[in-house]
């Protein structure tokens, strides 16, 4: 009898078990397909909540616009990770349905292997990726449609930019709203747009990030450094390097801008990228451009042969050997924080960090009409630099030694607006002997409305190497950005053209949060630290030289045997080069001692200090225990 | 209420009185530390946030927790107490609900005793403490996730090494389910419906996904539902063996 209540009862708990474990999984299936987009977002830049600028983007979609979302269900089971990243994605998408009130319409694909979805996921150009090799493709893309038939595409979701998700989504759909896309012009000494005759035979010529970035948001349009129209139906000329524009061509900025185009301009006192560029006559050209003759009639100039050494944002770099790294601060290498940007324009207002090699210095000239708005600057105490001393093999050692805070601050980047006088006070430039151009509008003297131009006195900035890292995935181009250059660059390009709501959107997911304590004990020890290091190796070479000039003066007298002081001289030479180089090798020792040390601290204080302090307190509260008991029984 | 109260002082008072508690928050903190320092690199990595120190909180606890869930229940059997408890004037679901609170309160203390960790990245740079104090949430709620498992299993066998083997076995299901070894297993019969609700399910999925910093909904119903189930297995479990 009774252990058939206890068969019953045993029933009746496996019976209640599997009712909760049902209405557990009910539950959960339930909430993962409705409860998506409810979160709280604990992030400092809210980086999971959608943006101001996206919001005003979707709530002014005039023609709908269809998203296609194609994921392949094998990848998702295979690697998890793009399983989660592609339910992100799609409650990214239905939030934006929701807030495009109906003009923005999402479907969602599965291309399995050989179907008519897959043929049409080629067709829109997603790209597939096999699983295994010649196995069968799998997708994670999007495509985007507008009535217009435009389309713009996401070829595959790498969940290494899910931090940009967001610009990239509320970009596609903004081109695809807005589909007149505006048009740059790019006038560049630098093989920017990738380069016309590849050195390398077979060799892509792959335009640089930065301007697959503009091409993202506009056309652009390339004209040689020759060209004497700029058309009219141009919204802005974006000019690189200057450094062979011809009279005609700064003659056509100059009307252009005086006619209200919009210019960004690039000089730079040394372009690195030039300087390393091989040239086909062997013979090193300028690497410095400059416009001083537009910049003198749009009151700014750049600093003639100067660049900008800066201790506190300098970059590092490693001035030792590839055996023998010596990693120290250089000072003409700068790396941009909030403390050097403009906050409070929208340019630069949201960046994170700007990288710049040898930069110039803008200044107003004075009585200007126009008004100069710094937009980068270097940070207090930075110091004007010959250009001579980075140009040709700069030891950044020797750079530090040298410093001398400077008193001024120095504008890398600045907007400059207002009125304006043509450069050209005569007219177009006359040419002996050759017809004049063509098309040319007539000539005005000053601008009808205030100029608009911005000017930024680093070429380097452009260059992959000091923004991003680029890596293939199976013939796709995947970018990672480490600064916001390309951001900047294009923010002040929107800008410029004024357009603003993309700009709070772009950058705001890069975040390198460094240690900036170690940061600062690196910078205060290499300081301390560099100049023993200069006086010890003056000594070794200087005691290097002495034995040298030693022994060659004892082969040249011909004595076969020497005398006992020059054997002492040597032999104290010897002792003296081994006794510096043990004391150089201890300077670079202490260098990174004191960041070992503080390593060691935390270590300590993070896997012994609280654990050994546990114990203690385990021991006394055990020893208090037994005492109290002890007590207690000595009493009964 | 008050019952629920009273057994959970009793039982938080009985861990700090024996060294068990101290030997794990000792073990806890000195492996937590360690593997963040030495396996997760996080000094050379250079970046002011906790992902190497939160990264391994789901392994710890699958080993850890068990220890302190084994001797829930199976302790009170073995040493006869069990009958004792369950005399008193309370429901079952108050004695299971107050030695959970205790065991979870007390993870949540060995959990809020890594502070030189945080107090570390505020030190070497400027982290996201919004993400940070997600990160800790997340942990002590999937913390919570194990202990009501290990709660479960307790009442189910004298033997405590047996409850922590099988605590650690269903516990390790649910930290790699998310995983392809676990979904591929799924993937040749079973409905997607399944195999995503099975994906969904895991420890190590949810948990990141709030160590990110942002609290979804969805992940907080997610442990708050494992919690409340394995609870109410527990219940039955221990009604179970009192009529046995």
């Amino acid at each position: 009898m009774e252990s058939r209540t206890l068969k019953s009862r045993q029933t009746l708990t496996l019976i209640a078990i599997a009712l909760g474990l049902v209405l557990f999984v009910a539950v959960n299936v339930i909430v993962n397909h409705t409860l998506r987009a409810a979160r709280v977002d604990l992030t400092q830049t809210r980086l999971f909540t959608l943006s101001e600028g996206t919001h005003r983007i979707l709530g002014k979609i005039d023609e709908p616009v269809t998203i296609k979302l194609y994921f392949s269900p094998r990848l998702g089971r295979e690697i998890p990770l793009y399983a989660n990243y592609h339910a992100r994605v799609r409650d990214l998408l239905e939030e934006y349905a929701s807030l495009a009130g109906g003009k923005l319409k999402t479907e969602y694909y599965d291309p399995t292997p050989y179907s008519d979805v897959e043929d049409r996921a080629v067709a829109y150009r997603l790209q597939g990726v096999p699983m295994e090799a010649g196995g069968e493709q799998v997708y994670f893309g999007l495509a985007g449609t507008n009535s217009t038939d435009d389309e713009e595409i996401i070829p595959f979701f790498q969940p290494e930019r899910e931090r940009f998700l967001e610009y990239d989504l509320t970009k596609l759909v903004y081109n695809l709203a807005n589909p007149k896309r505006r048009q740059v012009g790019l006038i560049s000494a630098l093989p920017i747009a990738g380069d016309a005759m590849p050195r390398m035979p077979g060799q892509m010529p792959a335009p640089w990030v930065v301007v697959d970035q503009i091409r993202q948001n506009f056309t652009l349009r390339q004209f040689g450094s020759d060209t004497a129209n700029i058309p009219s139906d141009l919204d802005l000329i974006m000019v690189v390097h200057p450094k062979e524009l011809s009279e005609d061509g700064q003659y056509a900025i100059d009307q252009f801008v005086l006619r209200g185009g919009r210019a960004l301009i690039f000089v730079d006192p040394n372009s690195e990228v030039d300087a390393q560029r091989p040239n086909p006559n062997g013979v090193p050209g300028p690497t410095a451009s400059d416009l001083p003759t537009l910049f003198k009639a749009w009151g700014i100039e750049l600093a003639q042969d100067r660049v900008i050494g800066d201790r506190f944002t300098a970059m590092k770099v490693n001035a030792g050997t590839q055996a023998r790294p010596r990693v120290m601060d250089y000072i003409a290498w700068m790396s941009l924080k909030a403390p050097n940007m403009n906050r409070n324009d929208a340019i630069a207002g949201e960046l994170n960090q700007i990288n710049l090699a040898s930069a110039g210095i803008l200044k107003p000239t004075e009585g200007a009409a126009t008004s100069f708005t710094p937009l980068l600057y270097a940070s207090p105490g930075a110091m004007s630099l010959e250009v001579d001393k980075i140009k040709f093999g700069p030891d950044p050692a020797q750079l530090l030694k040298d410093y001398k805070a400077g008193n001024e601050q120095l504008v890398i980047a600045a907007r400059v607006s207002g009125p304006a006088k043509t450069a050209f006070p005569d007219g177009p430039p006359k040419v002996e002997g050759r017809p004049p151009v063509p098309d040319r509008a007539p000539h005005i003297a000053e601008s009808q409305g205030p100029i608009n131009v911005i000017v930024v006195s680093d070429t380097d900035m452009l260059d992959d190497r000091f923004w991003v890292s680029s890596q293939d995935f199976f013939g796709q181009r995947v970018v990672q950005p480490s600064a916001s250059n390309g951001d900047f660059v294009v923010n002040a390009l929107d800008q410029l053209m004024g357009g603003g709501d993309l700009i709070g959107l772009r950058s705001r997911g890069i975040s390198a949060r460094p240690f900036e304590l170690v940061q600062s004990i690196q910078r205060d020890a290499e300081q301390q630290y560099r100049s023993k290091e200069r006086a010890l190796q003056d000594k070794l070479r200087e005691t290097e030289k002495k034995l040298s000039d030693l022994q060659t003066r004892d082969q040249a007298g011909g004595a076969a045997i020497l005398s006992p002081e020059q054997q002492k001289a040597i032999e104290d030479a010897r002792r003296d080069i081994i006794s510096t180089r043990q004391e150089l090798r201890g300077v670079q020792r202490d260098l990174r001692q004191d960041i070992d040390r503080l390593e060691t601290t935390l270590r300590a204080a993070n896997i012994a200090l609280v654990p050994v302090l546990v114990a203690i307190l385990a021991m006394v509260l055990g020893w208090v225990r037994i005492w109290r008991r002890r007590r207690r029984a000595a009493t009964a | 209420m008050l019952n629920t109260f009273t057994i959970f002082r009793r039982e938080l008072t009985s861990y700090f009185i024996t060294p068990l508690a101290y030997i794990f928050i000792v073990i806890f903190l000195a492996t937590a530390g360690t593997l963040t320092f030495f396996v997760g690199n996080f000094f050379t990595r250079g970046q002011a946030d906790l992902e190497p120190f939160f990264g391994f909180h789901p392994w710890l606890y699958l080993i850890l927790i068990p220890a302190i869930t084994m001797r829930l229940w199976a302790e009170e059997r073995k040493t006869g107490t069990v009958e004792l408890l369950l005399t008193l004037p309370i429901s079952m679901t108050q004695a299971v609900l107050g030695k959970f609170l205790a065991a979870w309160v007390f993870a949540g203390i060995a959990l809020a005793l890594t502070f030189p960790m945080w107090i570390t990245v505020n030190v070497l740079g400027s982290p996201d403490n919004g993400t940070v104090l997600a990160a800790y949430g997340g942990s002590w709620l999937m913390a919570g996730a194990f202990l009501a498992i290990g709660a479960a299993i307790s009442p189910l066998t004298k033997n405590q090494v047996i409850a922590f083997v099988l605590t650690t076995a269903i516990c390790f299901i649910f930290t790699v389910s998310g995983s392809g070894l676990v979904l591929n297993f799924f993937s040749g019969w079973a409905p997607t419906l399944v195999v995503d609700t099975i994906a969904a399910f895991s420890f190590i999925t949810n948990f990141n996904a709030i160590a990110r910093g942002v609290i979804d909904l969805h992940n907080l119903i997610y442990f708050a539902s494992i919690i409340a189930f394995f609870l109410f297995v527990n219940v039955q479990l221990v009604d179970l063996k009192k009529a046995g």
